[in-house]
C-alpha cells in the first residue's frame, strides 16, 4: 500500500513540472508590458506575473514578487503588498524552504487582517494551511482550513466553502480519521453538485477513493473511480482523463484482473504520450510490467520493466541538473540580496550533494532490483516448465499404458473370437458330414437304383459344399477361399464318386489361385460339381476313353472365368441345351445367371464345352 | 389362389428363392415375381405395385434389401417383410426404422408369413 501511495506523490509531483499548459505568449506579452508601463499599472503586472506559478521557475517569480514588493511599499499599496508576501511564500515553499514560505504567508495574513480584506485573509489562510499540510503539521494545517472555512461562510462563497471542506477532508483522512473525511467530502460534495462545479466534483469523488482505498473497501474504490471518469470525460480534461485512467488500472492490476486494467491502461499512456507527460508515461510502463507479469508473459513484463527503468534514470538525471541549475541561481540572488547568507548556501551545496549521493544510491539499488527481478523470473520460468515436463511425461507414461492394455484386451478378444469362428465353421462342414453319413445309411437300405442314385447325388452335393467350408477354415482371413483348391478337391470328389467311368478319362486343369469370398464361392463349387459330374456321366457313353479339361483365370477386368470342356459326343446341333437339361443343370443355371449374375454358355466344339464368366466383387465383405 | 393379392420375392439365393415360391404356391399365395437384385426389385416394385415384398436384407451387384425398400417405399407405400440369415443390431435397427410390417429370420416359416398376409387383408 505505501509503494503505491509514494508512486501517486510522484505522479502529483511530476504533473506540477510536466503537464500544466504553456503561457509563454501570455507571459511575453505581460514582460514586454512591463517595460512600458509605471506605478499601480506595473504593480499590478510584477504581482501577476510573481503568481504564474506553473509558467515561470520559483526564482524569477521570487525577484518579480521583490520587485512587486518594493513598488507596493513605495505606492503604499498594502493590499498588492499582501498579494506580494503571498507569492514569495509560493515560490518558496515550492524551492522546499517551507519556513521562510510560513513566515511569507504570515505577513501577507498580518497586512490583509490589518486592511480588513476578507478575501485576503481566506487567501492567506488557505496557503498557511497547505504550507503545513505539506510540512505534516496536520493540527495546525486543521487550525487555518478550519478559519478558512469560517471567512468562507461569512463571505457566502460556496465555491470557497467547498474548497475549506475539502481540505479539511483532506487532513482527516491524513490522519486516518477516516469518518470525519468522509464526512467533509460528502459535505464539500453536496455543494459542489448545488453548484453544478464539476471538476470540483470529480476531485472529491477521487479523494473518497483514495479514504476507501485506505480502509480497503476496494469496491467503493473502483465506483468513485469510475464516477469520477465519467465526469472527467464529460468535462474532456485530458489530464484528469490520464490520471483517472491509470488509478482504475491499478485498480485491477491490484486484483488480478488483468485484462480489465489493459484497456484503462492503454488510454491512459495515449494521453500521457499527447500531454507528453514523461512522469505518467514512466509510471505507466511500470504498470504495463506488472500487466505482462499478471498474465504470465515475463520477456514481455522484463521488456516494460527496462523501458520504465531507462526513463527513471533519465528523468533523475534531469531532475538533478535543473536542482543544481536552481540552486546556482538561487545562489547567484541571494548573493545580492544578503551576504550574510553564505553560510547558508553552503549547507544548500551539501544538500545537493547529498541529493546526488541519494541519486546514485537509488539507481544502485534499481539496478540490483532489475537483476534480481531477473533472476526470479528467469528461475520461475525454469521450474515452471521443468514441472510442465514432468506432468506431460507422466500423463504420456499413463496414457500408454492404458493403450498397451486396451490393445492385449483387443487382441485376446480377437484371438477368442477366430477360435469360436473357426470352431463354427468346423462344426458346420462336420455337421454337413454327419448329414452325407445319414443318408449313406438310408440309401443302403433302398432298392431302388433310382432313388439310391438321387441319395448318392444329394450326399456329393453336400459333400462339394463341405469342402468350401473345409478351405474357409483352413484359411487365414476367416471369409476367402482359394478357389482353385476348392475345385481340385470337388473333381476329386467327383471322381471318387463315378470311379468306374473316371478311371478311362483324363483330367486336364489349369487354375489360377484366386481368392473369393465364400459366397461366391459356395454357389461355384455347387455349379462346378454339376457340370463335371455331367461330363464324367454323359460325354463318353461308350466307356472309350476321354478327357475332361478345366480352366480358371481371372480377366484384367477382374471377372472370372471358369471353362469346362471334354471330347466327348457334344450335342446334336438342332438341340439347345437349356432346353433338355435335368434339375441338376438347371440349378447350375439359376445359380450361374440368377444368383451369382454371371453368364454361363454352352457349345458343342470337339464336344460339350461350358463357359462361365462372373464377377469377382459380388458380394460386399461382410468382415 | 388369394384374391388379387400377389407377393414379389427378392432372394439372391436361387434355392432358397424357388423353395420360398414354391412354399407360397403351396399355401395359396400368388407369387407374382422373383429376382436376386435390388435395382430390379425396385423397378418391379414400382411397374407391377405387389401386396407384399418379401426382402432378403443382403443381396448381391448393388443395393442391399434395406436400400432398395428405401427408393419404393420413397413413391409407394407397399408393405414390405425383411428377411435375414444373421442380422447383426445395427442391421435391424436400420430396416425397422423403414416400419416393415415383419422381420424374420431364416429360415423362412411360411405360417408367419401366412398370418401377415392375414392381417394385411383385413386392413
Amino acid at each position: 500500500m505505501s509503494v503505491k501511495k509514494i508512486m501517486l506523490l510522484t505522479i502529483m509531483f511530476l504533473i506540477c513540472i510536466n503537464v500544466i499548459p504553456s503561457y509563454s505568449q501570455e507571459i511575453d506579452t505581460l514582460k514586454n508590458k512591463l517595460q512600458n508601463v509605471k506605478g499601480i499599472e506595473k504593480l499590478k503586472i510584477l504581482n501577476k506575473l510573481a503568481g504564474c506559478y506553473w509558467e515561470l521557475p520559483p526564482n524569477e517569480r521570487i525577484t518579480f514578487a521583490n520587485q512587486a514588493f518594493d513598488l507596493a511599499n513605495k505606492l503604499n499599496d498594502q493590499k498588492s503588498k499582501a498579494d506580494a508576501f503571498n507569492n514569495l511564500g509560493v515560490a518558496y515553499n515550492q524551492l522546499d524552504e517551507t519556513q521562510k514560505s510560513l513566515s511569507y504567508f504570515m505577513n501577507a495574513l498580518d497586512i490583509a487582517e490589518q486592511v480588513n480584506d476578507k478575501d485576503r485573509i481566506a487567501q492567506s489562510f488557505l496557503n498557511l494551511g497547505q504550507a503545513n499540510f505539506y510540512l505534516n503539521h496536520f493540527d495546525k494545517a486543521q487550525e487555518y482550513f478550519q478559519k478558512l472555512l469560517e471567512i468562507r461562510k461569512e463571505l457566502g462563497d460556496k465555491q470557497g466553502i467547498s474548497m475549506a471542506l475539502n481540505h479539511l477532508g483532506n487532513v482527516m483522512a491524513k490522519t486516518k480519521r477516516y469518518d470525519e473525511a468522509l464526512d467533509y467530502f460528502s459535505k464539500s460534495l453536496t455543494i459542489r453538485k448545488e453548484i453544478n462545479y464539476k471538476m470540483g466534483i470529480s476531485q472529491i469523488y477521487n479523494n473518497i477513493a483514495n479514504v476507501y482505498f485506505d480502509l480497503g473497501e476496494m469496491n467503493n474504490v473502483l465506483e468513485y473511480r469510475l464516477k469520477s471518469l465519467e465526469i472527467v470525460r464529460e468535462l474532456d480534461n485530458k489530464w484528469e482523463i490520464a490520471i483517472t485512467t491509470y488509478n482504475i488500472a491499478e485498480y485491477y492490476l491490484y486484483h488480478n484482473e488483468p485484462d480489465k486494467a489493459y484497456p484503462y491502461l492503454l488510454e491512459s499512456q495515449d494521453l500521457a504520450e499527447k500531454l507528453d507527460n514523461q512522469g505518467l508515461i514512466r509510471d505507466n510502463l511500470q504498470f504495463f510490467s506488472w500487466y505482462y507479469e499478471l498474465i504470465e508473459n515475463y520477456p514481455k513484463a522484463l521488456e516494460y520493466l527496462k523501458d520504465y527503468a531507462k526513463l527513471t534514470k533519465k528523468q533523475f538525471s534531469e531532475k538533478l541538473s535543473e536542482t543544481i541549475v536552481e540552486m546556482q541561481i538561487k545562489y547567484e540572488t541571494e548573493k545580492k540580496e544578503k551576504e550574510g547568507q553564505a553560510y547558508k548556501l553552503k549547507l544548500e551545496k551539501s544538500h545537493s550533494e547529498m541529493v546526488q549521493l541519494l541519486f546514485l544510491l537509488t539507481v544502485a539499488l534499481f539496478t540490483t532490483f532489475i537483476f534480481y527481478y531477473r533472476y526470479r523470473i528467469k528461475k520461475k520460468s525454469a521450474l515452471l516448465l521443468e514441472d510442465l515436463v514432468d506432468q506431460r511425461t507422466h500423463e504420456l507414461q499413463q496414457k500408454f499404458h492404458e493403450l498397451e492394455q486396451a490393445k492385449q484386451q483387443i487382441q485376446n478378444n480377437l484371438k477368442v473370437k477366430e477360435k469360436l469362428l473357426l470352431e463354427l465353421y468346423h462344426r458346420t462342414k462336420n455337421n454337413m458330414q454327419i448329414i452325407c453319413s445319414m443318408m449313406n445309411l438310408h440309401a443302403l437300405k433302398l432298392d431302388d437304383q433310382k432313388i439310391k442314385a438321387v441319395f448318392q447325388n444329394l450326399d456329393d452335393k453336400i459333400h462339394a459344399m463341405a469342402i468350401v467350408h473345409q478351405k474357409l477354415y483352413e484359411s487365414k482371413d476367416l471369409s476367402h477361399v482359394n478357389l482353385k483348391d476348392c475345385l481340385i478337391d470337388i473333381l476329386t470328389l467327383v471322381k471318387q464318386s463315378y470311379s468306374e467311368l473316371s478311371n478311362q478319362i483324363s483330367f486336364h486343369t489349369k487354375m489360377e489361385d484366386i481368392n473369393l469370398l465364400v459366397d461366391t464361392a459356395a454357389p461355384l463349387g455347387l455349379v462346378f460339381y454339376e457340370l463335371t459330374s455331367n461330363a464324367v456321366q454323359h460325354a463318353f457313353p461308350n466307356q472309350e476313353s476321354g478327357e475332361i479339361k478345366v480352366n480358371l483365370y481371372l480377366t484384367p477386368k477382374n471377372e472370372i472365368i471358369l471353362d469346362v470342356s471334354d471330347n466327348g459326343i457334344g450335342l446334336p446341333l438342332e438341340f439347345d441345351i437349356k432346353k433338355i437339361i435335368g434339375l441338376g443343370l438347371e440349378t447350375a443355371i439359376g445359380l450361374v445367371e440368377y444368383q451369382l449374375g454371371g453368364e454361363i454358355i454352352f457349345e458343342t466344339r470337339n464336344g460339350l464345352y461350358c463357359k462361365i464368366v462372373l464377377k469377382k466383387e459380388l458380394y460386399k465383405e461382410r468382415i | 389362389m388369394e384374391d388379387s393379392f400377389k407377393v414379389l420375392i427378392v432372394e439372391d439365393e436361387i434355392l432358397v428363392a424357388r423353395s420360398l415360391k414354391i412354399n407360397l404356391v403351396k399355401a395359396g399365395v400368388d407369387v407374382l415375381d422373383m429376382t436376386a437384385k435390388g435395382k430390379n426389385a425396385v423397378n418391379i416394385a414400382l411397374q407391377k405395385n405387389p401386396s407384399l415384398i418379401l426382402m432378403d436384407i443382403r443381396l448381391a451387384n448393388g443395393l442391399d434389401g434395406i436400400e432398395s425398400a428405401e427408393k419404393i417405399l420413397m413413391k409407394k407405400k407397399i408393405p414390405i417383410i425383411f428377411m435375414s440369415g444373421y442380422a447383426t443390431e445395427k442391421i435391424k435397427e436400420r430396416a425397422l426404422k423403414l416400419n416393415p410390417v415383419g422381420f424374420l429370420e431364416k429360415p423362412i416359416d411360411i405360417y408367419k408369413v401366412k398370418q401377415i398376409i392375414a392381417a394385411l387383408k383385413k386392413s
